[in-house]
């Protein structure tokens, strides 16, 4: 009997144990909070977004988004309301960077900058509504700037009006005008449809068209003959008019398909425009003839980078990429090699000879093309008094060996809106930099040259 | 192997004396282990402010380098450094006056004499 109240005792003092500890753990967990491991919170901060170098451009601290490099890409980064992306990189990749996955751009800071202070210098002077620049690197398609002017600060966007949080180069679309010329010989060339020194009859003015043609006239003074090169020189439109007088509208149209016009570029996620070319059933002898101009045909400025690409990269075309690590585009061969050099070569002449102090530096190899169009006002026609301004170029170093491809456009420049007068001094400006950058030194002239120049 | 029976309550050890002998052994196991609750607890007060003090230290201390770290990345950006050089009168390389010329019939300095020895300098430390 007296050891059974014994084990009872013990079962009692056990459970009486037991509640005591249960006591012991809500004390503890009133007063300490300290077992509750399972309920831990887990502060899921959103990714950074880095450039290519690892700069920072946005990144969250303190629970606040932040852009330390203030309106460095503002446009593309886009930003960020109470909980997610509202704009550009940080809507596109909304996601990802809640997952707090960082996100790597091919940007280069540098070049960015490079790009953004170059259109803010002429931008203003010229008294110019808008501008963008593209920079691409020429083998891989790495977009190393895509700049947009006036400039957007993603710390304080709500003062900003949505015409300045426009990511300008992807997504304005615009009448690239002369600069498709290069791109259209190219690709007469690389048909047989001409050669280099093939010579045209070149009056200042010609009628294009049957019943519905009309006159196409050349603003720079030229002889009355002009070779091909002649043409890019002097930049003249009815000189293009002969160059694709026997160009298959099929075939004119397929190579402008190539160059990537007329679609969009293979950047997943980030919204881009298409640009137009006008289908194959309005074709006629005066749509050939301006879209060998590049009037009757729009694209975006990271569009005409893209098509200058392929001149600068041997005739291939390659997908532009923003964003590190995404599966590189499609790559698809335009032009032979030999005809993207001897195209490269004509480029180089134009800033030479046409345009040394506007768009060429000395002692190094720079090759483009201006362009000058009158903005469409749909079916008002064109503008008398509003013109974009354009220059896409190519940036070689060492001698031919190119590696980067700039595309300038600047909108409604109220004074020196030409091509050459606001486009061009942008892209030198860029390439300045950049060949600055590389340490890359100036070639000296050939002998004879330096004989020439002895008084 | 038996077989559990249930308990025979008539058996049950009910007085008085045993139940209050347990009651006071139990209550003064419940007294001492909440003294000892409570002992602890006053000993250790200090641990959780101090800890507390020390995360909220820790917090602020991540943000300010999270802010200088931004500070510093904004202070040397490309785009700060580049208005800082023109400011002060720089230029680019590839945009300065570039002059190319000969040299003159300046005599070249005389060739070093070419080394036939190889010399070996040890130090002992």
């Amino acid at each position: 009997m007296e050891v059974k109240i014994q084990k009872r005792s013990r079962w009692m003092q056990a459970v009486a144990l037991l509640l005591f500890m249960t006591l012991v753990w809500a004390y503890a967990q009133l007063e300490w909070g300290v077992p509750q491991g399972v309920k831990r919170s887990v502060v899921q901060s959103r990714g950074p977004i880095l450039a290519r170098d690892g700069t920072v451009l946005a990144r969250s601290v303190g629970g606040e988004r932040v852009y330390p490099q203030g309106t460095l890409a503002g446009q593309v980064l886009g930003m960020m309301g109470a909980t997610e992306g509202l704009e550009g990189l940080e809507a596109a990749y909304n996601r990802s960077l809640e997952a707090g996955q960082p996100l790597r751009l091919t940007l280069d800071p540098a070049t960015q900058s490079a790009a953004e202070a170059a259109l803010a210098r002429y931008v203003p002077e010229h008294e110019a509504q808008y501008g963008s620049v593209v920079v691409l690197e020429t083998r891989t398609g790495r977009i190393l700037a895509a700049a947009s002017y006036p400039p957007f600060d993603p710390n304080k966007w709500r003062v900003y009006s949505p015409e300045t949080r426009r990511n300008r180069p992807f997504l304005d679309v615009y009448e690239p005008g002369s600069t498709v010329k290069a791109l259209v010989v190219a690709a007469a060339l690389n048909e047989g449809l001409t050669t280099p020194n093939t010579v045209y009859d070149t009056p200042m003015r010609r009628y294009v068209g049957d019943r519905w043609g009309s006159t196409i006239g050349d603003s720079v003074q030229h002889p009355k003959r002009l070779t091909t090169r002649e043409i890019l020189r002097y930049s003249s439109n009815v000189g293009m008019t002969h160059i694709v007088e026997h160009f298959e509208p099929e075939r004119m149209r397929g190579y402008l398909l190539a160059y990537g016009f007329g679609d969009y570029p293979e950047l997943p996620t980030v919204a881009s425009s298409t640009g137009r070319l006008q289908p194959l059933r309005n074709w006629n002898d005066l749509v050939r003839a301006t879209n060998a101009f590049g009037q009757g045909m729009s694209s975006t400025t990271l569009q005409l980078a893209a098509a200058y690409n392929v001149l600068a990269n041997d005739g291939r075309y390659v997908a532009p990429r923003l964003v590190e690590g995404e599966p590189a585009g499609e790559r698809r061969d335009v032009l032979n090699p030999a005809t993207a050099r001897t195209v490269r070569i004509m480029l180089k002449e134009v800033v030479q000879e046409a345009i040394p102090t506007q768009a060429g530096l000395k002692g190094y190899d720079l090759a483009g093309k201006t362009g000058t169009s009158q903005v469409s006002l749909g079916a008002q026609g064109y503008s008398r008094s509003l013109y974009d301004s354009t220059f896409a170029g190519i940036v070689s170093y060492p001698s031919d060996t190119p590696r980067v491809t700039i595309a300038v456009m600047a909108h409604g420049a109220k004074r020196g809106y030409h091509g050459s007068q606001l486009a061009a001094p942008i892209y030198r400006d860029i390439a300045s930099d950049l060949l600055s950058r590389w340490g890359a030194a100036p070639t000296p002239p050939p002998p004879e040259a330096q004989d020439a120049a002895k008084p | 192997m038996s077989r559990w029976r249930f308990p025979d309550f008539s058996q049950l050890d009910v007085s008085v004396a045993t139940w209050r002998a347990r009651a006071v052994r139990y209550l003064a196991i419940y007294i001492a282990l909440a003294l000892l609750l409570v002992g602890a607890r006053a000993m250790t007060q200090d641990v959780r402010p101090a800890l507390r003090a020390a995360q909220e230290r820790e917090a602020q201390l991540t943000t300010l380098r999270d802010e200088l770290e931004l500070r510093v990345q904004s202070l040397t950006g490309s785009a700060r450094v580049r208005d800082w050089a023109f400011a002060n009168g720089m230029r680019r390389f590839a945009g300065s006056p570039t002059t190319t010329g000969r040299f003159g019939s300046e005599k070249l300095p005389p060739p070093l004499k070419p080394r036939t020895t190889l010399e070996v300098k040890t130090e002992w430390k």
